[in-house]
């Protein structure tokens, strides 16, 4: 089910109130039961899917628990990791690698799309599987207790606010207030439904309209002209921010109905002053669960390796943290897609923020901006513009289906040819950037992503509410509902 | 108290309902989301485009542009045509309106292009394409509008479903009287005409209001289930109806149809300065007949479109929505091509 669709909002009005009216015994079986009607919504098969690792992972974390020898317990833990990375690697990479592969061996005269299968990628599947292998490591690390029955684990997994877009929550936060099975208090319902309705305005109504314009001009760029191809890519920046952005809101909205609350996934990205602070603020969940469970060790190991060549320490801190940091956005690159634009996407990320970190050294990196005067400020501003324009770029790679298109695109704007709509475009463009830079501005100067909040008057806010889903549910009736464009990683 | 404190309760609900949407209103129109309505009702024309709007429209493509200042698709050629100009007018449905595609890969552009290229003469093409216009519609705004622009050639794309209907809910209608072809212009009289008159100034400006007239028209088409409850009903509910008829399986044509043709075909030939053409975008073979025996040459562009056929590209196919629909670029190339040379003869 997608949020965006009213099948989804006739789901979520029927199960809240059985939820809320349920019994706590019985709290878990519905909210688990819910969840899976909603994943099988898609595909019931891919309940299967989500069922074995559920069963999977629960029982190897429950020996990890139960054993203390070194050695078996490593091996479980080979054990779940090697099952996860195999259902992943072969429901999404499968195809990716045989055609790699074919490519190579082609130029040996051999041919191996004859193993090219159709294999139906399952919604979502990235996600629970971080999710799933961050917990047996967890339990591995004694870092988190394990869940005390299979009821709790399959809820944890399978949650359905969270399941097929993340946040990719770790079990230490979400497993005790889901073992709580606790109605939600009266401010989790009002900041819910905030949360609900920003995240809808957000994924309906900028997110899917900018969504229009890049699909039709990214599906045949050689049709367009440049004004028409930079204003699709900036489009695509606004798209990916108000479309996952929008969809982590509602999922911590809806979260909250059911007593969860959640981590924060977005902090305005696009208001970072430095790359390394655009990846703290950009799907927060992800990049916590890359920097723990791959940077650091890397880091950690490649420190030990390096250390033993007996370079100055400053060469090997540099050069552990390059190494690390590449590798791991190269990971994180495919992690998004099977396709290697998503690989040259994190790639340089990863060049990017090596860079940043040797330039910065030791220097601290602010998450905040203080005001220190005008001219501070106007550096600040320079700073953000410079940074949006670097991940700017690399949305190009992102975005587009080949190389060969990405550097169509490159070359049709560096070769600039005019439009006869170039100022429609120009406006449009300025439009949308105007509203998504506004109510990150909002958020960024309250610190608080329920914006509306701050409108003091409660009739004046429901008023702005009321009008908001008007619109967005008129709108939502007249187009068909666009998939959000994470749930294809 | 509490009625006073409920009273201002109401005023600022209304308030804050008011202002977010009068925002909304200002982003919708400033981001062009959905465009206000492009059409008027004109008391003798019927349906017609209003002048100098702006529109972006996503069907299976996508569409920027608008209406010029006469009120028609394209460049704005005023109604009186310079000397030593060859000016064509386009006319039928959708196909010609072409909203999927920029004015600039529609085949409008490209047979003029070709023809100006070719002719040692300046050549303008006019886009007079109106969706959901039938053939009586068509001739209809031939009469009423298309003429006062002085074409020199006048080419209708005509569709077997385009035959023996009235499509327009306000505009003039073909009738025989005494044996001879006639126009109605009985809609005018109409209450819901003049309602709408009054109304339309708002149709015309605000963007919401468009989205709340393209749900209506949803609402009106019985679709409403469907969307609401998505698969549920599309797999368990939605009962096996037959959705009518398909392009092609239209009744045959009717007197109406005939007394236009046979009226085309005297201003064909009663030494007048316009040529007529018409072009089958899928008439069966009965109606072709009529129109041939009727003295009327009926281009087929079919040959065209069998090329990119042939080449493996699927001249409805389009990419973005992943869908078939009205012709896309390759398309409207081929047939811009296969027009101009269609032209070249007769101006030859």
């Amino acid at each position: 089910m997608l949020f965006n669709s009213y099948i989804f909002l006739i789901f979520f009005i029927i199960v809240t109130p059985i939820y809320y009216f349920s019994p706590k015994k019985i709290r878990g079986y519905v909210l688990l039961f819910s969840s899976y009607i909603f994943y099988g919504y898609w595909d019931w098969r891919f309940c299967l899917l989500l069922g074995f690792t559920t069963l999977s992972d629960f029982y190897i974390s429950k020996m990890l628990d139960s054993n203390q020898e070194t050695n078996k317990r490593k091996k479980l833990l080979y054990l779940s990791i090697g099952t996860n990375i195999l259902i992943l690697g072969f429901f999404k990479y499968f195809n990716f690698f045989i055609d790699t592969f074919d490519a190579i061996i082609k130029n040996f005269g051999l041919n191996l799309n004859f193993l090219h299968i159709n294999v139906i990628l399952p919604v979502g599947i990235s996600f629970y599987t971080f999710k799933s292998l961050a917990y047996v490591i967890d339990v591995y690390y004694k870092r988190a207790e394990p869940a005390k029955s299979i009821l709790d684990y399959a809820i944890f997994l399978s949650f359905f606010p969270q399941l097929v877009a993340g946040p990719i929550e770790r079990a230490k936060n979400i497993l005790p207030q889901i073992m709580m099975r606790s109605r939600p208090t009266f401010q989790q319902i009002q900041s819910g439904f905030l949360l609900i309705t920003i995240g809808m305005f957000k994924k309906v109504l900028i997110g899917d309209t900018c969504g229009r314009f890049v699909d039709h001009i990214f599906a045949r760029p050689e049709y367009y002209t440049s004004p028409e191809l930079l204003s699709a890519l900036v489009l695509f920046a606004i798209q990916v921010y108000a479309d996952f952005s929008g969809y982590s809101q509602i999922a911590i909205g809806t979260a909250k109905f059911f007593g969860v609350d959640t981590m924060e996934n977005f902090k305005q990205p696009y208001l970072s002053s430095s790359i390394t602070e655009f990846w703290r603020r950009w799907h927060i969940s992800l990049t916590t669960w890359l920097r723990d469970y791959l940077f650091l060790p890397m880091a950690y190991w490649f420190t030990r390796k390096l250390d033993a060549l007996k370079l100055k320490p400053k060469y090997v801190h540099y050069g552990a943290y390059t190494l690390s940091m590449i590798l791991t956005m190269l990971v994180g690159g495919l992690w998004h897609g099977a396709n290697f634009t998503f690989v040259v996407w994190g790639g340089l990320h990863g060049v990017f923020l090596a860079i940043h970190k040797i330039i910065m050294g030791k220097k601290k990196i602010y998450d905040h901006y203080i005001y220190r005067g005008f001219t501070d400020f106007l550096i600040f501003i320079l700073k953000v513009t410079g940074t949006f324009i670097l991940v700017l770029f690399t949305w190009l790679f992102f975005r587009s289906e080949s190389f060969n298109q990405a550097f169509f695109i490159v070359q049709n704007i560096i070769n600039w040819q005019g439009s006869e709509f170039a100022l429609r475009f120009f406006v449009i463009t300025l439009t949308y950037l105007f509203l998504m830079v506004f109510i990150d501005v909002m958020e960024y100067t309250f610190s608080n992503p329920i914006v509306l909040l701050k409108i003091k008057s409660a009739p004046f806010r429901f008023g702005v509410c009321l009008s908001i889903w008007l619109v967005v549910l008129l709108f939502m009736f007249q187009s068909k509902p666009m998939p959000f464009v994470y749930f294809q990683f | 108290m509490l009625l006073r404190k409920y009273i201002l309760s109401v005023i600022l609900a209304s308030a804050g309902f008011i202002i977010a949407l009068i925002l909304m209103e200002l982003y919708f129109e400033f981001a062009e989301i959905v465009s206000p309505s492009v059409v008027d009702v004109d008391a003798h024309i019927g349906s017609v485009f209003r002048p100098n709007k702006n529109l972006v429209l996503f069907k299976e493509g996508f569409y920027v542009g608008g209406t010029n200042k006469y009120g028609y698709l394209g460049p704005a050629y005023p109604p009186f045509k310079k000397e030593n100009t060859v000016r064509i007018a386009l006319i039928g449905d959708s196909y010609v309106e072409g909203f999927q595609l920029f004015d600039r890969h529609h085949f409008r552009t490209i047979m003029e292009k070709e023809l100006k290229k070719d002719l040692q003469k300046d050549v303008e093409v006019l886009n007079f394409g109106r969706s959901g216009f039938s053939f009586p519609d068509m001739y209809c705004y031939f009469k009423n509008f298309v003429m006062t622009f002085s074409p020199d050639i006048v080419i209708f794309f005509v569709h077997q479903t385009d035959l023996n209907t009235h499509e327009q809910m306000f505009g003039p209608r073909c009738y025989i009287n005494n044996g001879k072809l006639d126009i109605s212009y009985a809609f005018n009289q109409a209450e819901a005409f003049k309602f709408r008159g009054k109304t339309d100034f708002l149709r015309g400006k605000l963007s919401l209001l468009s989205l709340i007239s393209n749900c209506g028209k949803l609402f009106s088409e019985g679709l409403t289930w469907e969307i609401l409850l998505d698969k549920f009903y599309v797999n368990y509910l939605k009962k096996d109806e037959n959705k009518g008829e398909s392009r092609g399986n239209n009744p045959a044509m009717s007197s109406i149809d005939s007394a236009i043709v046979r009226e085309l075909n005297e201003i064909n030939h009663a030494g007048s300065q316009t040529n007529i053409m018409v072009v089958n975008m899928g008439m069966n073979k009965d109606a072709i007949n009529i129109f041939t025996d009727l003295g009327l040459a009926v281009i087929d562009p079919s040959p065209a479109l069998e090329e990119l056929k042939n080449e493996g590209i699927n001249p409805h196919a389009w990419k973005a929505t992943r869908t078939t629909g009205h012709w896309n670029h390759e398309a409207n190339k081929a047939v811009g091509v296969f027009l101009a040379g269609e032209v070249k003869k007769i101006v030859n």
